[in-house]
């Protein structure tokens, strides 16, 4: 199995009881809320954090981008990855950006430019994970998002075609057109670095990731473990109605995890910092995070919003271990959890997202080192 | 009455119509068609009224062609030409003002006169129109009214699944129409002047989601056209003024 280890980079040092008075951490959370003193030093710690991640033997380290939030920090995760890149110099560390927002940008020549310097930067280390931002981005960009899946269709064969076709070529599409592409620096990966596609899972998205030209390894993030098997599989059928046997490679879980010492100490140290994740950085008024035709899904979740209209209910530590959005124990529960999981759908990637919420940095290094040290031996390891 | 379905540019669209008399285009707003019967009656004892709904709205088909408000404006241009109409009076409230505003800046002499009900489509620098895809449920129906008990009687009235899904697939065409520019044209900005038919402007007095100084843009661009304005009525003036809007329309839009 290859495992990841993946911050958010979330401001912990948030005053929540001032940011619970306005409707979300998102979008409308005063940046008067961000101190650049504390701030400055968290990017360093996050960043330390992750390079020892790299150090224990983690295959890669993850970085993504949001917008306009506390939740995470990493509006130009592009930033971060070259951070990254040159301080796990010389090594084989892979460095995933998942991903970056494609339909969020009016020209993603930029992305495509931006990947293949720092895939250059890298060596070829560089995985670039293609994802089409979060509702409420469609509200901090301004972009329609009536508008989202064409843009991310319509970028994604941009990007590609900048990556492997010989420059100097044409583009004429419905909302970018370009008379000359021609990227300098052309990538260091050929044809192209790997290209991964985080999703909360949907139908349409599967097909096209798993159509036989792309393969794309598909991720699915912070769902309820019986969901997440739930499109593994919906994955592996679609690549078998493709004709294909989808490989295991190309099957990722991105979930928060946290290993410690017993599983009582595991729970008692996670417990506020897992529930401030769920519960107050992810909580979102349901118009915000599906604004018109960003997702099909849409009607559904505001069938399940019902009258209060946010679309995260409150959970404890329990209801998401029970659902198993969160792997929380000791080394032995924690391996258990996974290779049950793997056991029914036979993804190889496991993404872990080392810490959530308000987790100090002291926890976050520990849970980093124990399941360095503890669970990653028991994973079926590559190496 | 009669529901028709016509065929114009391939989109299957649902057309109520209603009297006798010169034609009336009732054209609605970004929460698909609501007119109020009390309204209807007034206007049909004085119109043959032909109230469609939009392409991409309530039981109309979804064209793939609907992308920006000029497509509206030309499907509506069409639809007259299909009728045979080369003239008719216009009222438009909200997005429905804006699609009116559209074609007789396009087509001016297929519009005879008009009344624009709080309608979008101009830009007033510095007061901002209300995000009405931002706003929770319950923040949307508080600030169509002004009458709060009308607000909270439709918060309280839950939906059902249909009606659900109504309400998406009219918020998608809405946003394609209106995310961004937000509800603006600046093509209609720069164009506006050329609209000359007789032109009535309806505003409430409250108005959340076009604040009523937008009529200031309005008739600065358009000297010639007649404001009203709406005591103790939100934007929805259809449904929480009837009465007025129709003695509003009467004297605006001219003898039958």
């Amino acid at each position: 199995m290859e495992v990841y280890a993946f911050n958010l980079m979330p401001y912990r040092h948030l005053d929540f009881e001032a940011a619970r008075q306005h409707r979300a951490l998102w979008t409308v959370l005063p940046n008067t809320l961000y101190d650049p003193e504390r701030g400055a030093d968290l990017y360093q710690e996050y960043i330390d954090q992750m390079v020892y991640a790299a150090s224990l033997g983690f295959d890669g380290v993850c970085v993504n981008e949001h917008h306009q939030t506390a939740y995470g920090l990493m509006p130009a995760p592009n930033l971060i990855a070259s951070i990254l890149i040159d301080r796990t110099r010389g090594t084989n560390v892979k460095i995933p950006v998942i991903g970056r927002a494609l339909p969020l940008v009016n020209n993603p020549l930029n992305i495509a430019e931006e990947f293949a310097l720092l895939d250059n930067l890298s060596k070829g280390r560089l995985i670039a994970g293609f994802v089409r931002g979060i509702g409420c981005e469609y509200h901090a960009t301004g972009v329609n998002p009536a508008f989202s899946h064409e843009r991310f269709h319509e970028a994604h064969d941009l990007i590609v075609r900048a990556w492997t076709e010989d420059g100097p070529f044409s583009f004429e599409g419905k909302h970018f057109n370009f008379r000359y592409t021609n990227t300098w620096p052309r990538p260091y990966q050929r044809p192209r670095p790997d290209i991964w596609i985080p999703s909360q899972g949907s139908g349409e998205t599967i097909t096209w990731a798993a159509e036989p030209s792309r393969k794309y390894p598909f991720i699915i993030t912070f769902s309820p473990i019986a969901s997440v098997l739930k499109y593994h599989m919906q994955y592996r059928q679609q690549a078998e109605t493709y004709g294909y046997a989808a490989s295991g490679s190309q099957l990722g879980w991105a979930v928060p995890i946290y290993v410690a010492e017993t599983d009582e100490i595991a729970r008692k140290e996670a417990k506020a910092h897992i529930e401030m994740l769920f519960n107050t950085f992810l909580k979102v008024p349901i118009e915000m995070l599906f604004p018109p035709g960003y997702t099909s899904a849409a009607s559904l979740a505001a069938n399940l919003a019902g009258r209060q209209g946010m679309s995260v209910q409150d959970q404890t530590i329990d209801s998401l271990i029970e659902k198993g959005t969160f792997v929380v124990g000791s080394a032995d529960t924690v391996v258990r959890q996974i290779k049950e999981a793997q056991a029914v759908s036979g993804f190889e990637k496991l993404i872990m997202m080392y810490q959530f919420g308000t987790l100090p940095d002291d926890l976050a290094r520990k849970n980093l080192q124990l399941f360095a040290e503890d669970v990653m031996p028991q994973l079926g390891r590559a190496g | 009455m009669s529901n028709d379905v016509m065929i114009v540019e391939g989109c299957s669209t649902r057309v109520r119509r209603e009297g006798q008399g010169e034609p009336l285009l009732l054209l609605h707003g970004f929460e698909g068609r609501d007119w109020p019967e009390e309204l209807i009656e007034r206007l049909a004892s004085r119109y043959q009224l032909i109230i469609p709904d939009h392409p991409g709205f309530g039981a109309s088909d979804d064209p793939k062609w609907l992308r920006s408000i000029d497509d509206l404006a030309y499907f509506y241009l069409s639809l007259l030409e299909q009728m045979s109409m080369p003239s008719v009076r216009v009222l438009g409230h909200s997005l429905g003002g804006w699609v009116a505003a559209e074609m007789a800046i396009r087509q001016p002499r297929t519009i005879s006169s008009m009344v624009l009900v709080a309608p979008f489509g101009l830009r007033l620098p510095g007061v901002l129109t209300g995000d009405v895809f931002f706003w929770t449920r319950e923040e949307r129906i508080t600030n169509l009214f002004h009458d709060s008990a009308l607000a909270a009687a439709r918060i309280n009235n839950s939906s059902t699944k249909e009606e659900l899904e109504q309400q998406l697939k009219n918020n998608y065409a809405a946003a394609r129409l209106g995310w961004e520019p937000r509800f603006f044209n600046p093509t209609l900005e720069r164009w506006v002047q050329r609209i000359a038919c007789p032109t009535g402007l309806v505003w409430g007095d409250d108005d959340k989601v076009v604040p009523p100084s937008y009529v200031d843009v309005w008739r600065q661009k358009l000297p010639h056209a007649q404001p009203f304005l709406v005591k103790d009525c939100g934007h929805l003036v259809h449904i929480e003024k009837p009465k007025e809007l129709a003695e509003i329309a009467f004297r605006a839009l001219g003898e039958s």
